[in-house]
């Protein structure tokens, strides 16, 4: 309880942090809301009145006030739920982000069970025939993978399954609520992409602390005593060796949260990624802070997630936090 | 004897198979199925749109725009449509278009029984309704009224299916310009505007008296549409529902249509390219009704206010080869602002050849160095098409820079406040000559390029008084020939639009614009 605590009072400060830094960012670059409403302007516009508009928008949402004061309103309407409104797509921001947030999460889900579906049986089979043949091999495709832009494989996959052999659609968002099994099969390549990039990562780091679980004393006894190798692997040698395996996953998780913009544009999946960048092309400052909030507050919440996790594979580490503390 | 009759059998025989044979092929090669006589009616027509329409008040949302112009057509509907073969007017809600003697007031007549989706009639009141809450708006009025083209006044109801637009300048072409799809104006009943004013969600939904209405929309997803029970025109509204699936790149919309997940979408000229070479797939192509994109230079000041530089800017451009390998495809660099399948089309006008030695020997008598800057937005294309432009202007003495910037609302603002003296440039909507003359004219506020000259401005003021097609076509002509002479504009091209589709989908509308039509696409499945 003590570490919970001890990992929760660590976070505000950087919550403060990450979100002043964003919206000074914002606020550095050319173009506001004002713009974002007037926005769109044909060229063929007439200018008139142009600037008297823009002058009585920024009055009337309060951007004429100094930054500080700002961040601070914002920040108020953030503790009591509201995000603000975005001038571009005309809804209020939590509404927006509501809507993306689950897109991104479902893919990021099971783009890593992917990943460790993949990289912890290859890992472990590395870690058990260390510098033969057929950890070999596998360390070959694994960076034959990390070497290939996400957006090369996507476009493969794509030609492949869905152009040429029309087995699973080229892009689209099918929503949950409308069907499991669509929405699952809408899924399929977008999140083997990313579990198929991100696993050799984690096969490899997972490889590596495995290894040297291995040459650990206690493993030796436990050779010595006659159990299987399966057993010793799964039940001894397995959960030590997964700190690094549970990091790189939590960083990972954090990362892609935003990070999928280029997967979330080919498949067409109306994610966080592909909420932001348009926010960025819109100069859509409200709602690009809003999304950075969310990021951040998933990315603090993820590592924290990570930490517990860290006590659960290991309780001396709980316990030695929370003596600190 | 019967020898003789059974060659003669034979050979009408063989001609007949050949001329059947003929049309088949022809069939074939345009790409155009034969329509059916009966039209059958259900299904789900799927298609895949670019972007979002970020909702549905015009206050808020900019009333053009790609996706959400392409959007409304199918919930609201025209007064007035364009045959694309005859390029005659046809009636759709409206019946008649008459103007004053001035032109500046023209009185529409309203089709009756025509009903919204929520089941109210369509009548005058709701076009003055609608116009007045957009036009006399103070931060949006002018963005709106400056979309229409010729500067509209205010919409008079003088009874119940009479609506007058009142112009506060002479708009001879407001009956062709009613036509553009991009122009749709998403007119609502008045009595929902009313029972909706002030409300939040007031964005999030619509009414119209087009052949569907709005059944979901997702955000950056999809939006359903499904028919409007209410549809004045039912023989021409077939399918149960459209749905419209938002995918962002070019290239996965083109792959969705491959993968036989979408049914229709239009394309880009490169794309189209590819997506013609595809056997499972049918198209459409048909002309520009855009007067193309190219370089627009202010033209009240030196070096551009000076014709031997924009001639010489002219003579150093290779435009028909930069175009097709930019582009990719081979075709002639626009002359004047209307392609040759337009009916506005003028025939004779020439731009000046690609001659470098002309263009450096004009420079030389101009007699001091040329630098400019290139404001262009920031888009791949775009930029390759600027830089191609720089080396040729280059090699002919002009200093020039490229500068890539914008995007988005800034470079609309930047233009519009004369902020570049060069810059790439959309010469918008040319269904109408006097919509291409606005943009020309000393006084309009529009005239972006600053040309203040009276032999431009008597040109364009013919171009109004003109009556008749023949004369305004004339007059429209004289001032095309004198903008190429004078060199006012330097467009790079001029492109059709390129519809897609399954073979399956059935009575596909010739593209007239940006906007293809696909509200009355039936399938055959």
């Amino acid at each position: 309880m003590n570490y919970l605590r001890y990992r929760i009072l660590r976070v505000i400060p950087v919550f403060f942090l990450v979100t002043f830094a964003s919206f000074a960012l914002l606020n550095i670059l050319p173009g506001d809301a004002a713009d974002a409403i007037l926005g769109g302007a044909d060229t063929t516009d007439n200018t008139e009145g142009l600037a008297e508009a823009r002058e009585e928008i920024r009055k009337e949402l309060g951007l004429d006030r100094p930054i500080i004061v700002r961040y601070f309103s914002w920040l108020g309407g953030v503790v009591q739920g509201d995000f603000g409104e975005s001038y571009v797509q005309i809804a209020p921001v939590w509404e927006l982000l509501v809507e993306r947030l689950p897109v991104t999460i479902e893919l990021l889900i099971l783009s890593q069970l992917l990943a460790l579906l993949i990289a912890v049986p290859c890992g472990v089979y590395s870690a058990l025939k260390a510098d033969k043949i057929p950890d070999r091999a596998i360390g070959t495709i694994a960076f034959g993978l990390v070497a290939m832009p996400p957006f090369l494989l996507a476009i493969l996959l794509v030609f492949l399954f869905a152009v040429a052999w029309q087995i699973f659609p080229a892009s689209g968002y099918f929503p949950i609520e409308e069907g499991l099994g669509q929405n699952l099969y809408h899924y399929i390549m977008p999140a083997t992409v990313i579990g198929l990039l991100e696993s050799p990562v984690l096969m490899r780091v997972l490889r590596v602390d495995l290894i040297a679980t291995l040459q650990e004393d206690y493993i030796a006894l436990a050779r010595a005593k006659g159990m299987s190798t399966r057993y010793i692997l799964f039940r001894h040698a397995l959960r030590p060796s997964s700190f690094t395996l549970v990091t790189v996953l939590g960083l990972q998780f954090g990362f892609l949260l935003s990070g999928t913009v280029i997967i979330e544009q080919i498949f067409s999946l109306p994610g966080m990624g592909k909420l932001i960048l348009d926010a960025i092309d819109n100069r859509d400052s409200m709602l690009l802070q809003g999304g950075v909030t969310l990021i951040a507050l998933a990315y603090v919440g993820i590592n924290l997630v990570v930490d517990m996790l860290y006590a659960v594979l290991d309780p001396r580490v709980g316990r030695s936090a929370g003596a600190k503390s | 004897m019967k020898n003789r009759f059974f060659n003669k059998g034979f050979k009408t025989l063989q001609r007949g198979a050949f001329i059947a044979g003929a049309l088949a092929a022809g069939y074939a090669l345009s790409g155009i199925d034969p329509v059916d006589a009966a039209p059958k009616k259900g299904g789900k027509l799927r298609i895949a749109i670019l972007a979002d329409i970020g909702g549905f008040d015009s206050l808020k949302i900019p009333i053009t725009g790609r996706p959400r112009a392409f959007v409304m057509q199918a919930i609201h509907e025209n007064l007035f449509d364009m045959d694309p073969e005859t390029f005659k007017i046809i009636p759709r809600t409206g019946l008649k278009a008459e103007a004053s003697d001035d032109f500046k007031r023209w009185r529409v007549t309203l089709r009756q029984g025509v009903k919204y989706s929520n089941g109210a009639e369509m009548v005058a009141a709701d076009y003055k309704a609608h116009f007045d809450r957009l036009l006399n708006n103070k931060k949006f009025g002018n963005r709106f009224r400056g979309t229409l083209g010729p500067r509209l006044d205010h919409v008079e109801a003088p009874s119940k299916y009479e609506i007058d637009f009142v112009f506060s300048e002479p708009s001879p072409g407001w009956k062709t310009i009613m036509t553009l799809n991009d122009l749709v104006w998403w007119v609502r009943p008045k009595s929902y505007l009313d029972a909706n004013k002030g409300k939040k969600t007031f964005n999030n939904n619509t009414v119209g008296a087009g052949p569907y209405m709005l059944k979901k929309w997702r955000r950056s997803s999809s939006i359903v549409l499904a028919k409007n029970p209410h549809y004045w025109d039912k023989a021409n509204q077939h399918v149960d529902e459209i749905h419209l699936q938002i995918i962002n790149q070019q290239l996965s919309r083109m792959q969705a249509l491959q993968a036989g997940q979408a049914d229709f979408l239009w394309l880009p000229p490169a794309l189209a390219l590819v997506a013609k070479k595809d056997k499972r797939l049918r198209h459409v192509s048909g002309p520009s009704f855009f007067a193309g994109l190219g370089i627009a230079f202010n033209q009240s000041k030196p070096p551009f206010n000076d014709i031997r530089v924009r001639k010489a800017l002219v003579h150093a451009l290779d435009r028909d080869l930069i175009g097709s390998v930019i582009t990719k495809v081979p075709e002639k660099a626009p002359t004047h602002m209307y392609s040759a399948e337009h009916p506005w089309h003028c025939k004779g006008i020439e731009f000046p050849e690609y001659n470098v030695a002309k263009a450096k020997a004009l420079l030389k008598e101009y007699g001091k160095p040329v630098k400019m800057t290139l404001n262009i937005v920031a888009l791949r294309d775009l930029i390759r098409v600027g830089e191609a432009y720089q080396a040729y202007w280059k090699e002919a003495g002009f200093e020039v820079t490229v500068k890539p910037g914008g995007r988005g609302p800034k470079w609309g603002r930047a233009v519009a406040s004369r902020k570049f003296d060069f810059w790439w440039h959309n010469y918008a909507a040319n269904n109408d000559p006097s919509l291409v003359g606005m943009i020309f004219h000393s006084k309009s506020r529009a005239n972006l390029m600053q040309i203040n000259d009276p032999k431009i401005d008597a040109a364009i003021a013919k171009v109004k008084a003109a009556r008749g097609r023949a004369d305004r076509h004339k007059a429209s002509c004289d001032f095309q020939r004198l903008l190429v002479e004078q060199l006012r504009i330097l467009p790079w091209e001029q492109r059709g639009v390129t519809v897609v589709f399954q073979p399956y989908v059935k009575n596909v509308i010739k593209p007239l614009s940006i906007f293809p039509k696909y509200q009355r696409i039936w399938l055959d499945k």
